[in-house]
């Protein structure tokens, strides 16, 4: 623990108002140098409106903002970055088509007069990189790197700002458990050289592995801050959504049945070999594994979006022949991806639009879409999936992340699969959402339907599936059952290494 | 898959190169000097206008009324000449242009609006008052020696224009590989809200890009009436297209963010060389638009293929992001 205790941050009273919402209301946080501060809190609590506010994005409707000793106005993200306040977002918000030197030092590349000094800014963000250990080359254009090495080239561009303050929003997201180490590593760097930081996750693990205090947001209000110690996930749970959640994972027992989806020896000549498994009526089974294990690859071969090379698929003991997504469709497969942004909604559209989506025809009537039963449906997948707020006609993109979730699953089930398969469905999504898509989940099962669901969380693996594939560089593991789980067990398998 | 990639990077070589070779061997005498020269002059047109609107695409916006300053431009300097002499004449004329890009720009800034459809307005309005103020006619100048003056070809091949256009491509190169605010120019095109937040001056940079633009066009219209010693109306009206299709040839994408001088140069020389072969077997003007037609949906195919292929076997987000060693092990 460091000794330092100025204040790096004083936010007192601040209120945030958007028309029509009341996005944060009289919240008061401060942060120290030479700390790790974590905010938490469930989607929609005010924690990104907050942030944006220490950013300069927004300016607050009350309240001030004390950075240092001196009280400041940010009218701009320049203007934060003007006081060493710099911000890692989420979602990578880098150039891709400038090189990775380029980014490190966007905005302010290094230069005599308008000239640019590339060398020197090579060497530069080669030497930040290497501290961080990043293994990346300065040169490469960024978007030919992988996510997780994006994510790193936008830490490392606020680390080379030599910032007072660092934001990092949810930035182990897309880094593997060796990146997420080197990272804890630089931040107690940071932190032993005075920097404040402000970590915002929903892994609330990684919150007490490296935060020395926690602040709780809920609904826009602060609940509370405290240190960590002493502190147990359970408690900021509690603390997040304002009621105990007593069994975050519930398993709903469903009769099963005969077998629904079956795949024997299927290959895609690269990604996976010779994977085999069956999901039943009534089932949920799970695919989890390491970096890279093939899980997804799998499971979009399945339903047409690339190829195999070897082996059958059949559904409801029939084989069938998938080449398209469409095929899939009509065979009684629907898939729900991981990249809700990129695969899952169509963003301009409403809720209604892309939830009838797939089974226009089935709603079309010479040629014409038949708007009652479009409402109809619509109308019934907001009850059915308590989507919230319950308005068919709002643009998905306005909803949060879990409602749109909600809202893919139901687009899928409205075209009456008899498989269902779900991509790391509560990814970025808040607990109590999480719940809600484990419920429905549980319903689906209740009713017959075989889901396969893809996921890295061992607790929601655990306590959601009926029984699990292990994947590992390709292979599958023969699946376990309910009662031969354990988080030792599939470790084991995804790293190949057998406990003592 | 690597071989496509191959022919998308080097795509403008080897379409210049297929370009001239085709027509080296359907049109005889085609390699000369003088052919050459007079490509070089028509290309330079094209390629004063092609080096703005780079810019512009680079930084994610686009200039539609780069014909209709071109000719406004002109027939200002033309106008002028019996009023205040022919060289203040001419940079009146260029200044024309350079305010016709700061209106753009100004627009596009102030109004947030989308600068496709800002320039198809302006582009209307700049084409009309060129109509109204020489009552669709077109305008002479003063002296017709000039003109020859300007035409004249030196070393065979080059003329003032076309030296003129070899050096701002050249010049164009080096600014936006190797000077700060060229780098922003990508940043800003492929990422405007990264550029933003890490404090880039987006505005600015769009706003001096189509102050840059216009006042090429002002040039290049300028340029076109001292050597033709007339001012007209409807000159430069299919200017665009060519000068857009020039650009995208040269691997310029309009949706910002890509693009660099020399491949500009190729698609530019590429255009001229296509419209010179055409004239010389005497292809009747329709055709020689077809023909750009064809070969700009060639490139935009060719570009698909490579780009979704890419995609497809490159590393996925999913694949890096799975880790159930931090996210679900015990504390």
């Amino acid at each position: 623990m460091t000794v330092a205790a100025d204040c790096a941050l004083d936010m007192r009273g601040i209120s945030k108002n958007f028309p029509g919402v009341k996005a944060l209301s009289n919240v008061n946080f401060a942060v120290k140098f030479g700390t790790v501060h974590a905010v938490v809190g469930e989607n929609g609590a005010g924690k990104s409106t907050l942030m944006k506010i220490l950013n300069g994005s927004y300016a607050p409707t009350s309240g001030t903002i004390k950075v240092g000793d001196a009280e400041v106005r940010m009218r701009r993200p320049a203007d934060a970055q003007a006081l060493g306040i710099r911000m890692v977002h989420q979602e990578i918000n880098l150039v891709p088509d400038l090189t990775v030197a380029e980014n490190v030092y966007l905005g302010r590349m290094p230069g005599k007069w308008t000239f640019l000094r590339k060398r020197e800014m090579v060497r530069a963000a080669a030497a930040v990189l290497d501290e961080l250990g990043a293994a990346i080359n300065p040169r490469e254009r960024l978007g030919n790197l992988s996510i997780s090495q994006q994510q790193l080239v936008e830490i490392a561009k606020a680390y080379a700002a030599q910032p007072r303050i660092i934001v990092l929003d949810e930035p182990t997201s897309s880094l593997s458990e060796h990146e997420t180490a080197a990272l804890f590593r630089i931040l107690r760097k940071m932190r032993d050289d005075g920097i404040a930081i402000v970590y915002i996750s929903h892994r609330l693990k990684e919150v007490l592995e490296i935060a020395d205090e926690v602040t709780v947001l809920r609904d826009g209000s602060m609940i509370q801050t405290r240190p960590i110690k002493g502190i147990k996930a359970a408690d900021m749970i509690r603390l997040m959504v304002g009621r105990e959640v007593s069994n975050v994972f519930p398993k709903s027992p469903a009769a099963i049945g005969k077998s629904v989806l079956r795949v024997e020896h299927i290959s895609d000549g690269q990604r996976f070999r010779d994977v085999s498994f069956e999901v039943r009526a009534g089932e949920i089974l799970g695919l989890t594994g390491l970096v890279g294990a093939g899980r997804t690859e799998v499971a979009r071969a399945i339903f047409g979006l690339s190829r195999l090379v070897e082996g059958t698929v059949s559904v409801n003991g029939r084989e069938v022949s998938i080449n398209s997504p469409s095929q899939a469709v009509r065979a009684g497969i629907a898939y729900v991806p991981e990249d809700r942004k990129g695969d899952g909604v169509v963003p301009g559209m409403s809720v209604r639009e892309n939830i009838s989506l797939p089974i226009l025809r089935r709603l079309t009537r010479f040629g014409r879409i038949s708007r009652s039963a479009d409402r109809a449906l619509a109308r019934d997948s907001v009850k059915q999936f308590s989507i919230s707020p319950p308005d068919g006609e709002r643009r998905i993109s306005l909803l949060s992340g879990g409602n749109q979730q909600k809202a893919v699953i139901a687009k899928w089930l409205a075209a009456k699969p008899s498989a269902l398969i779900l991509d790391e469905p509560t990814r970025g999504v808040d607990v109590g959402a999480k719940a809600e898509i484990h419920h429905i989940i549980g319903q689906l099962v209740a009713g017959g339907m075989a889901v396969v669901m893809i996921s890295s969380e061992l607790p929601e693996i655990l306590g959601v599936c009926d029984r699990v594939v292990v994947m590992r560089d390709g292979y599958a593991s023969e699946p376990l059952l309910r009662s031969e789980l354990s988080e030792e067990r599939i470790m084991a398998l995804a790293t190949g290494e057998e406990m003592a | 898959m690597r071989f496509l990639s191959l022919v998308s990077q080097h795509r403008v070589v080897i379409i210049l190169g297929l370009t001239l070779v085709i027509s080296a061997l359907l049109v005889p005498g085609y390699l000369s000097a003088s052919t050459l020269g007079l490509g070089l002059d028509r290309a330079a047109t094209i390629g004063l206008i092609a080096v703005g609107l780079t810019v512009l695409l680079i930084s994610g916006q686009i200039d539609l009324s780069g014909g209709a300053v071109f000719a406004l431009a002109g027939i200002v300097s033309v106008i002028l000449q019996r009023e205040i002499g022919i060289l203040p004449a001419a940079i009146v004329g260029i200044l024309v242009g350079t305010l016709a890009g700061a209106i753009n720009g100004m627009l596009v800034v102030g109004l947030k609006v989308n600068s496709l459809v800002l320039t198809l307005a302006t582009m209307l309005i700049f084409r009309s008052l060129a109509h109204w103020i020489t009552n669709s006619q077109p305008v002479t100048g003063t002296d017709i020696m000039l003109s020859l003056a300007l035409a004249k070809i030196y070393l065979d091949v080059f003329t003032l224009r076309s030296v003129l256009f070899i050096a701002l491509i050249v010049l164009l190169h080096f600014w936006l590989t190797r000077t700060i605010p060229g780098r922003n120019v990508f940043a800003v095109g492929s990422n405007p809200a990264a550029a933003k937040e890490s404090g880039i001056a987006s505005d600015r940079i769009v706003f001096l890009g189509f102050v840059f633009a216009g006042t090429l066009a002002g040039l290049a219209g300028v340029l076109q009436s001292l050597v033709t010693n007339t001012g007209s109306p409807v000159f430069g009206s299919e200017l665009t297209v060519a000068v857009i299709a020039a650009v995208v040839v040269g691997g310029t994408r309009l949706e910002g963010g890509k693009g660099s001088a020399l491949g500009t140069l190729g698609g530019v020389l590429t255009i001229g060389s296509l419209t010179i072969a055409m004239e010389f077997q005497s292809v009747p003007a329709y055709v020689q638009q077809v023909v750009s037609g064809l070969i700009l949906i060639l490139l935009v195919v060719l570009d698909r293929a490579v780009t979704t292929k890419g995609r497809a076997s490159g590393t996925r987000p999913a694949l890096v992001r799975d880790n159930p060693i931090t996210q679900g092990g015990t504390t």
